[in-house]
């Protein structure tokens, strides 16, 4: 299977996720807060939570933005090891096609949750259920 | 002097027409006035005091102004006449004395003191006095110096705790008071008045010494001095004009202040609750930016947790692999072995042959070991393979970030709930102070703060001046005596009046110094004696008195009582009281408002058996909570010539009605 060099999300989940770093960074007239979050952050952690929660990701519903360079989104290639190993990758998908597809679900449950209940519920996430 | 009658119209709160007779037995000579707080005890005292001089006074002694002393009820109704009548006896003659204020015609709303006609009428004996005369008959019947000590605000007699305080300005007022009331002033302004006719005989002298060749050089310094002196006293003059302007502002800002106490505390509160608030959001603000960073690495933590099964997997899958490459070497040397024996067919034990159907079973082993051989067959590809995943993998390395967002955002959580609980509270007291600028309020507090710094300067400079006044009057008085020395000054008239001057004005220094010790004796005495009736610790000696009239206890030992509780500055205050009336007058009436306050029980029952003794007539303006009528009158019934109560009848307006 041929990897792509790009991967993205489709345009209304790349909307999503934009509006996911306005509610994530801070306030632009804030003095005392400096830290700011990029794109690749939240959809690593999209990726990282649906292969934590062996997620299966359905087929991207429109074409991709393709906007992210995999080399700079997984330069040490760790994404794709993992998804390798696993070997959950369907035969007719690429792995960061997989990827794609894992950043755009979990992308999208976030913008659902921030939605729902007005803050993204991250013990939900982080926290072992047991 | 002795108070008959006092017909009160429109003063005040006492809306229309009110009279009280004033008790005249010799010795039922108490009255009685009750009043709760804000009825208008401190306006009955003052009703008197305008009567007498045209003056009522409010917080700090400051002048009340024309359109506040009109009932303003009756202003509403535009009836902007107000009016005291005065009855009163003295020395055997009859005086009525009225004194009214009238909007002046022209002026439909007065605004200040200048939109009303003031008119004066007084009649001894019936007979009409007219202009100026009024003013000097009052003063010789009570001047208003003294009136200090008969018409007292009882709420005031902690300022002479002041007294006691060495270079303490209130206490310097006091003082100054104290004086006028026992006339030092008429030694003062004698030695005032030599002391300007000296300056004029100097300066003639002066003049004359130009004239003469062995004074010359003495009469230019003088002229020097005499310049500078001018200078010294104006300075002074200003520095005090100036002293007063800022006390003034003072007193303005402290009133503001004392009116807005609890606003003021509730601002402090307010900044205090804000103050936290800041710290708490910048805390939030660390906070986010925390957790921000770690949400950078979280999803590490996150893919560390999802791996660890498939670590474990594939580890275990690898042990699996060396284990069976170890099972096959094992079959492989016992297939090496079971080969050599069907080779050379002989036992190494016994060295016999081995016999066929020996070497048969052997065969058959060897098959089936071959068999078992080849299911442990391991390709090595695999194993590296699987290294190489699990180095990978293991590549993945967790610093706990979830948990540690997780632990932040508890925290973020508390901390807005704690805001949310601080905001509540602000809400609640911003809603408690709406409507006072309380930025202005802490604006005054400052201002008051720098206007102390620069009374304190100003006291200093009027300090300085008046040293070198001292010290230029010295050597004033030295070159003086040079010149009057000097051959062609002797015998001359300006010489014998410098001399003269000079020698009066000494012995007016002396005379005051002297009748100071003088009064300060007498005052002390009658104060001690009173206070010996006054006070409940019979083991105290007596008071001592200082220069400045401020009494201090002196115990069994003959040392000064170093600690006094309110209710003894209290009875030291009355005593003193005593002591300057007696000393600077004839009996007369004496009237207190609130002059039992900080009295515990039997000080109070001490003060209500002496009081009837410290004056013709005792009139008190007392509320409740200091003489109960049910409890604390029994003790001095029999002194009681009459009684009266002040009735609310609204807000703004009160009654005064005799009761039995």
């Amino acid at each position: 299977m041929i990897e792509p060099k790009r991967i993205g999300l489709t345009p209304l989940v790349a909307q999503q996720l934009d509006e996911l770093l306005i509610e994530l960074n801070p306030d632009p007239d804030s003095k005392n807060e400096t830290v700011k979050l990029v794109k690749f952050d939240i959809y690593r952690l999209a990726v990282a939570l649906g292969i934590k929660e062996n997620k299966s990701p359905p087929a991207l519903n429109d074409k991709s933005n393709t906007v992210f360079r995999v080399n700079e989104l997984d330069p040490d290639k760790t994404l794709f090891t993992v998804v390798e190993c696993l070997d959950y990758c369907p035969n007719e998908t690429s792995i960061y096609g997989y990827i794609e597809q894992l950043a755009e679900q979990g992308i999208k449950e976030f913008y659902e949750h921030l939605q729902q209940r007005g803050e993204l519920p991250l013990a939900d996430y982080l926290l072992d259920k047991d | 002097m002795k108070l008959q009658e006092l017909i009160i119209y429109n003063f005040m709160p006492y809306k229309g027409e009110q009279k009280i007779n004033f008790p005249q037995h010799e010795t039922q000579n108490v009255m009685l006035l009750f009043g709760d707080n804000m009825r208008g005890k401190t306006s009955f005292l003052n009703s008197i005091r305008w009567g007498f001089y045209g003056l009522a006074l409010g917080r700090h002694l400051r002048k009340i102004p024309r359109t506040n002393l009109i009932n303003s009820i009756a202003a509403s109704e535009d009836n902007w006449s107000m009016s005291i009548m005065l009855k009163f006896t003295h020395e055997n003659r009859h005086y009525e004395l009225r004194r009214q204020i009238e909007k002046k015609s022209h002026v439909s709303v007065p605004k200040n003191d200048g939109d009303f006609d003031e008119t004066i009428g007084l009649k001894i004996d019936n007979e009409v006095i007219t202009g100026d005369l009024i003013v000097n008959e009052i003063n010789q019947v009570t001047p208003e110096e003294i009136s200090r000590f008969f018409l007292f605000d009882g709420e005031l007699l902690q300022e002479y705790e002041n007294l006691l305080v060495e270079q303490s300005e209130q206490g310097e007022k006091i003082k100054k008071h104290i004086e006028q009331a026992l006339g030092v002033p008429a030694l003062v302004n004698g030695r005032d008045e030599f002391t300007s006719l000296l300056k004029d005989a100097r300066r003639t002298q002066t003049r004359d010494a130009k004239n003469s060749s062995d004074a010359k050089m003495y009469a230019e310094q003088q002229r020097i001095n005499e310049s500078k002196q001018t200078t010294f006293e104006k300075d002074i003059k200003d520095l005090e004009i100036q002293q007063r302007e800022v006390q003034q502002d003072i007193d303005n800002i402290e009133d503001l202040l004392k009116n807005t106490e609890a606003v003021q505390k509730k601002k402090h509160e307010v900044d205090v609750l804000k103050g936290k608030r800041e710290t708490i959001e910048m805390q939030l603000d660390y906070d986010a930016d925390q957790q921000r960073k770690l949400f950078q690495n979280t999803w590490k933590d996150v893919l560390f947790k999802g791996v660890q099964p498939l670590v474990i997997n594939l580890k275990s899958k690898r042990d699996s692999l060396l284990n069976a490459t170890k099972a096959k070497a094992v079959l492989d040397s016992k297939i090496s072995e079971l080969h050599k024996s069907l080779e050379i067919p002989i036992c190494p034990t016994c060295t016999q042959n081995i016999p066929q159907k020996e070497m048969d079973c052997i065969s058959k082993r060897i098959t089936e070991l071959k068999a078992e051989a080849e299911l442990s067959h391991v390709n090595f590809d695999d194993v590296t393979e699987i290294n190489s995943q699990i180095d990978n993998l293991s590549k993945i390395q967790s610093s706990n970030e979830g948990s540690r967002v997780c632990e932040l955002v508890s925290k973020q959580r508390k901390m807005q709930v704690s805001i949310i609980r601080i905001e509540t509270e602000l809400d609640d007291i911003e809603e408690e102070i709406q409507g006072f600028d309380t930025d202005q309020i802490m604006r005054q507090r400052e201002k008051k703060d720098r206007l102390g710094n620069q009374l304190f300067k100003l006291e200093n400079d009027i300090k300085d001046r008046n040293m070198s006044l001292k010290k230029l009057g010295e050597t004033q008085a030295h070159i003086s005596t040079l010149i009057s020395k000097s051959s062609g000054s002797q015998g001359q008239s300006s010489t014998i009046r410098v001399n003269l001057y000079q020698d009066l004005e000494a012995l007016f220094r002396t005379g005051i110094n002297e009748l100071r010790d003088a009064l300060r004796e007498q005052v002390a005495d009658y104060a001690s004696n009173a206070f010996s009736e006054l006070t409940t610790e019979k083991t105290y000696a007596g008071l001592e008195i200082n220069k400045n009239y401020g009494l201090s206890i002196i115990d069994q030992t003959g040392q000064v009582l170093k600690e006094r509780s309110a209710g003894a500055e209290q009875i030291v205050a009355l005593s003193l009281i005593d002591g300057l009336n007696k000393t600077a007058r004839k009996m007369g009436p004496i009237i207190m408002d609130t002059p039992l306050g900080r009295l515990d029980p039997k000080h109070r029952s001490n003060v209500l058996k002496y009081l009837p003794k410290m004056a013709d007539q005792v009139i008190l303006l007392v509320h409740e909570g200091e003489i109960d009528p049910s409890r604390d009158l029994s003790n001095f019934s029999d002194r009681i010539g009459a009684r009266y109560q002040i009735e609310r009848i609204s807000a703004t307006e009160s009654q005064i009605v005799r009761s039995n």
